[in-house]
């Protein structure tokens, strides 16, 4: 697995989010990010698990991420929590449930944890600072991301695992 | 099963993260806002040079019977400002003074979802400080955030986190006004306050940042519900989407 691929990927992508949140899309393809690489860390082949693998890479490469995006923010530490959080608990999942992907279990999994990687990440920003909510409005954009993620996630992780 | 190391290690991150946190919300840390405005900015130039050749004719006409108009009033406008000045001398009433420092275009949006921020091409090289209103033609649509050498970032009127002290021109009646997401709200307007809708209303200098006189909006709902305050709410004069420049005051209260 090349990390430099991932590296550039990943830059590429949070460049490309930055740029549609300035055009006012909602969006979180960070989490795009994980999720492709714990499948493709987990599973380099089609219904291939890597066996023995280490565990603790991935982590390393959520807090990296992580750390990235907070640059972006000023604030270091709020998506480096979301995405460490997240991403463990999807290598979690792809430890328990091998025999049962599909790509609706898919579509669960990408919705789900992009509303909790969301969902940790404005917990942690409203925990440590003053910054008001519309919660409605905030409602609505993690749906929107989730649901925006999921056809972009089934397309970058088709066939697998 | 996932490996119990690894578990521990990802609450070690966490737990390093909220002390992190937590330091450099008491300011013991910082660490420097990485800005890709400079980045996205040459590609967004190249879009925006095209356009803006179509528009330009049209608006140097637009510009020039403006300007004709403008010299016009000038003359009379003159004469008061020296009549209010003397006579505001003679009551010895202190006014404060409001200069625009730049013109600046509007390069991008803000790159956070959470808040409503939009970012202007000019920064601390062309005197732009922190807390400076932005204004335009319409009135104020907010105050700067931060500031880097060439860009500005703009907190919008509309932002849950901004806040500016006004009054109500009809009544002078104080307030203070709140974005929502979306508009804004004006808070702490009493329940027996005579409040209407179509009050126009601008800023009061009582916070500070702003000076006194700015325009900022209209009032177009009001609900008298139990309480000691009405809730009011107020369109901005200046739709935030469908601004292209702006003015950043120089302001000394």
């Amino acid at each position: 697995m090349s990390f430099i691929k991932y590296f550039i990927g990943g830059i590429i992508l949070l460049l490309i989010e930055k740029i549609l949140i300035s055009k006012g899309v909602s969006c979180n393809f960070s989490f795009l990010f994980i999720f492709v690489f714990t499948i493709n860390y987990f599973f380099p082949q089609k219904q291939h698990k890597r066996i023995n693998s280490s565990e603790i890479i991935p982590v390393g490469v959520f807090l990296f991420f992580g750390f990235i995006e907070d640059l972006f923010q000023g604030i270091i530490g709020p998506f480096i929590i979301s995405k460490t959080i997240t991403g463990t608990c999807l290598m979690i999942l792809v430890h328990q449930l091998f025999f049962n992907w599909n790509e609706f279990l898919k579509s669960l999994v990408i919705l789900s944890f992009t509303i909790l990687d969301n969902l940790i990440y404005t917990f942690v920003v409203s925990f440590f600072s003053n910054i008001n909510f519309n919660y409605i409005l905030t409602v609505k954009s993690f749906l929107a991301e989730a649901l925006l993620n999921i056809p972009i996630g089934l397309i970058l992780t088709k066939g697998k695992p | 099963m996932i490996k119990k190391s690894t578990i521990i290690l990802s609450c070690g991150i966490v737990l390093m993260s909220f002390i992190l946190i937590n330091c450099q919300m008491k300011n013991m840390i910082n660490f420097p806002k990485f800005n890709i405005l400079p980045l996205l900015y040459p590609i967004e130039s190249i879009k925006n040079f095209f356009s803006e050749i179509f528009i330009l004719k049209q608006e140097n006409h637009e510009l020039k019977k403006e300007l004709y108009q403008l010299k016009l009033q000038q003359k009379s406008l003159e004469n008061l400002i020296e009549e209010n000045t003397r006579l505001k001398a003679l009551l010895e009433l202190k006014e404060s003074k409001k200069e625009v420092l730049t013109v600046a275009k509007i390069v991008s949006k803000g790159f956070n979802s959470f808040s409503k921020t939009v970012w202007i091409d000019k920064g601390t090289a062309q005197g732009v400080k922190i807390n400076m209103p932005v204004i335009t033609f319409n009135g104020l649509i907010g105050k700067i955030i931060s500031t880097s050498k060439d860009f500005s970032e703009v907190l919008l009127i509309t932002d849950p986190n901004f806040s500016v002290s006004v009054k109500v021109e009809r009544t002078n009646v104080e307030g203070i006004l709140s974005g929502n997401g979306n508009s804004c709200v004006l808070k702490y307007i009493p329940i027996d306050e005579d409040i209407k809708v179509g009050d126009r209303l601008i800023t009061s200098g009582l916070d500070g940042i702003f000076p006194e006189g700015i325009k900022v909006g209209v009032v177009i709902n009001i609900e008298k519900r139990k309480g000691l305050f009405q809730n009011i709410d107020v369109a901005p004069l200046q739709s935030v989407s469908k601004i292209a420049e702006v003015a950043i005051v120089k302001t000394s209260i």
